[in-house]
């Protein structure tokens, strides 16, 4: 299935990711539901892809698919030209603490943790060190406004605080790839456009390429192309 | 496996959890952990204090490091062999002897009559076994040559005689006794001849620590021995002490090589005493089994709360997943827990076991002075609703009348403190092991849905 010439990377940068025909099937009971009915799309590295639709049609499980929490039923999907879905368990994990960051929609910081050693988390998990990392945390949260926040539990940070350190989570152990599944869906107005805007600047600061699902609309205009998924597949907007 | 998140997770949950609900019952699993070390080392301890009290006491007196028993009719050892025997790398003494077994009663007409078993000994040569000296006069604090002064059997029929004989037919020092070989009462029925009876005059009684010996064992010299036996001919045996008795089977082989006779057998101290020191093997391992039956306890109750924990923590677990921890690495951090609970728990109990067990007579004594001052409260507070209401106001469950102690022993070996330290260990990591296997089933995409 081939969805034109949009779904493919620009010609003049490397793509960085690759899918194709990608499935994902959902057993329930005797009923099958095809959740992702064959998408192919290509991401050039630091191209910022966005991918919108309705709630339930699938855009989270293919966001897990490209970051390898989910296995595909059928397909395809080629990151820094590895195919994720054949990679066994332990790869995987490499290629998460490696190459992904992941922004849920919900924060999921670990409370017990400050907001320092949550964004530190990703680069202890890869075995550095704790004094480098957490000098490379601080520097950070205080590029994204937080340096005051730094010993705060989640608990006494703001929702809008809480995901700003979320986003710089995803980005502390550089990966090349950023995977936003509705990061601004939990919070308000004026708390999401501050978090898009850091978000986005960073990303270009960082030179990252991202591909965030999002059913908010009105941020299209900051990626480089975006997509619908209606029925399982996609379609350029 | 990375370490240092692992570590610093964990330490950092820890740490988190002590602030929290949760923590009390990872505070009764630490409790739990420290009880059971504390019990178990007091408990081995004292028994060792028991059982090598009687093993030394065995060693020294009676069986002696190595024996050699000579076969019937096997020629008495020459002075020179003896001399050679002495002069052997790792041998302290040696120490010719013989031994049988008496009826023991006084003289007077009511008295009553016990068994006996009479050691008769080269005093000279038993004189250089100082740990035989300082084991039979136990209370003696004196240097070698004061015990060595006490045992004088030079006076012709005088004896030395086990302290408890007072108890069994009053006899003490200046007491006369009249043995009566036992051998030789079977001489006399079957011949009608007359045999070994003799009135001896007990110098004085020895005190080793140890019931079976302090109650039946009566020493006296060689050459009694043979006025006893009318100079008919007595067969010797020779017991040897080495400096290290661990090295008895490597002093077997060379005392084997310098007889090369082979009228005489050499025994070591194992093979003489292998059904009693096995029994008190069995006796500690029993007691290690049941006391340490409540690791099995701790162990589940670890259990219980990390995987109530690992449930509580289902989101962040995904969380970890998702951002590169490995399964290994997140399910570490809950072991590390477990292993920190049991390390904790064992360190306290270890440290509290052995100050406990190193004053253990002081603890039975705040014991028995705490129960008794609470006897003596209920008794006055019951007498004034009760007239005439009593009860026994001084309990001393160790008492040197009720029981044969002067004190508790107790003697704590390293290798059991170690593998009793290692076991608390074990059976908390096993349990956080076996509680955290759910870790490796959760799976991110299910557990991160947020809808």
């Amino acid at each position: 299935m081939n969805n034109g010439n949009a779904l493919n990377a620009e010609k003049t940068k490397k793509p960085l990711v690759g899918i194709t025909d990608l499935r994902k099937l959902y057993s329930m009971g005797q009923d099958t539901i095809e959740v992702l009915s064959g998408i192919t799309l290509e991401v050039a590295e630091s191209e910022m892809v966005l991918v919108t639709g309705e709630s339930g049609s699938g855009k989270s499980t293919f966001l897990n698919m490209i970051g390898g929490l989910d296995t595909p039923t059928s397909g395809s999907v080629m990151v820094a030209e590895r195919d994720i879905a054949k990679l066994p368990e332990s790869r995987l994990t490499e290629y998460r603490s490696k190459s992904v960051g992941f922004i849920f929609q919900f924060h999921y910081l670990l409370k017990d943790f400050t907001a320092l050693e949550n964004v530190m988390m990703p680069l202890l998990i890869s075995g550095d060190s704790v004094k480098e990392t957490r000098e490379r945390a601080r520097a950070l949260l205080a590029d994204i406004g937080l340096g005051q926040r730094q010993d705060h539990y989640p608990s006494q940070l703001s929702g809008g605080e809480r995901q700003r350190v979320a986003v710089a989570r995803a980005l502390i152990h550089d990966p090349s790839l950023i995977l936003a599944d509705e990061p601004t869906g939990n919070l308000d107005e004026k708390n999401s456009k501050l978090v898009l805007e850091l978000l986005f600047d960073l990303v270009r600061k960082y030179n990252r390429t991202m591909i965030m699902v999002t059913h908010d609309l009105s941020i299209r205009k900051n990626a480089d192309r975006s997509f619908l998924l209606v029925h399982g597949r996609l379609a350029p907007e | 496996m990375k370490i240092k998140f692992v570590l610093f997770t964990a330490l950092r949950y820890f740490k988190a959890r002590r602030k929290s609900k949760g923590f009390a019952s990872s505070l009764l699993s630490i409790i739990g952990v420290a009880w059971g070390v504390l019990v178990l080392i007091v408990v081995i301890g004292v028994m060792n204090g028991f059982q090598l009290s009687y093993i030394n006491n065995i060693l020294e007196i009676s069986s002696y490091h190595l024996q050699i028993s000579p076969a019937q009719g096997a020629k008495t050892l020459s002075s020179e062999k003896l001399g050679a025997l002495e002069n052997l790398p790792g041998v302290s003494a040696v120490v010719p002897y013989t031994e049988f077994q008496v009826l023991v009663n006084r003289t007077s007409l009511y008295s009553q009559t016990t068994g006996g078993i009479v050691r008769a000994i080269d005093v000279e040569m038993a004189r250089k076994d100082e740990g035989f000296l300082r084991s039979i006069f136990s209370e003696e604090t004196g240097d070698l040559a004061a015990l060595q002064a006490q045992l004088d059997l030079s006076a012709p029929d005088s004896i030395i005689i086990g302290n408890l004989y007072e108890y069994t037919i009053g006899a003490k020092a200046g007491t006369e006794l009249i043995l009566t070989s036992v051998q030789d009462i079977k001489i006399q029925r079957t011949s009608g001849n007359d045999g070994a009876a003799s009135s001896f005059n007990v110098l004085r009684a020895f005190k080793s620590g140890y019931s079976e010996i302090d109650m039946n064992y009566i020493f006296m010299s060689l050459k009694s021995a043979e006025r006893f036996f009318q100079d008919r001919e007595i067969t010797l045996a020779y017991g040897i002490k080495l400096t290290d008795r661990f090295d008895d089977l490597g002093a077997k082989l060379r005392v084997e090589n310098l007889l090369s006779d082979p009228g005489y057998t050499v025994k070591t101290w194992r093979d003489f005493n292998k059904g009693f020191f096995g029994a008190l093997l069995m006796e500690k391992i029993a007691m290690m089994v049941l006391v340490g039956l409540i690791f099995i306890v701790v162990g589940f109750n670890i259990f219980n709360s990390l995987r109530r924990i690992v449930y509580e923590k289902f989101e962040e677990i995904g969380l970890l997943k998702s951002i590169g921890a490995s399964p290994g690495q997140v399910r570490s951090v809950f072991i590390f827990e477990g292993f920190l609970i049991g390390f904790i728990g064992a360190l306290t109990g270890l440290i509290a076991g052995l100050v406990v067990a190193s004053h253990i007579n002081e603890v039975f004594a705040f014991a028995t002075g705490f129960v008794n001052a609470m006897i003596g409260f209920t008794e006055g507070t019951a007498g004034i609703f009760f007239q005439g209401f009593t009860i026994p106001r001084v309990i001393s469950p160790f008492s040197p009348e009720v029981f044969y102690l002067k004190e508790v022993p107790s003697q704590v070996l390293f290798g059991e403190a170690f593998l009793i330290f290692f076991f608390a260990l074990f059976s908390s990591t096993t349990a956080a092991f076996i509680a955290s296997r759910k870790i490796s089933e959760i799976k991110p995409a299910e557990v991160l849905r947020y809808e």
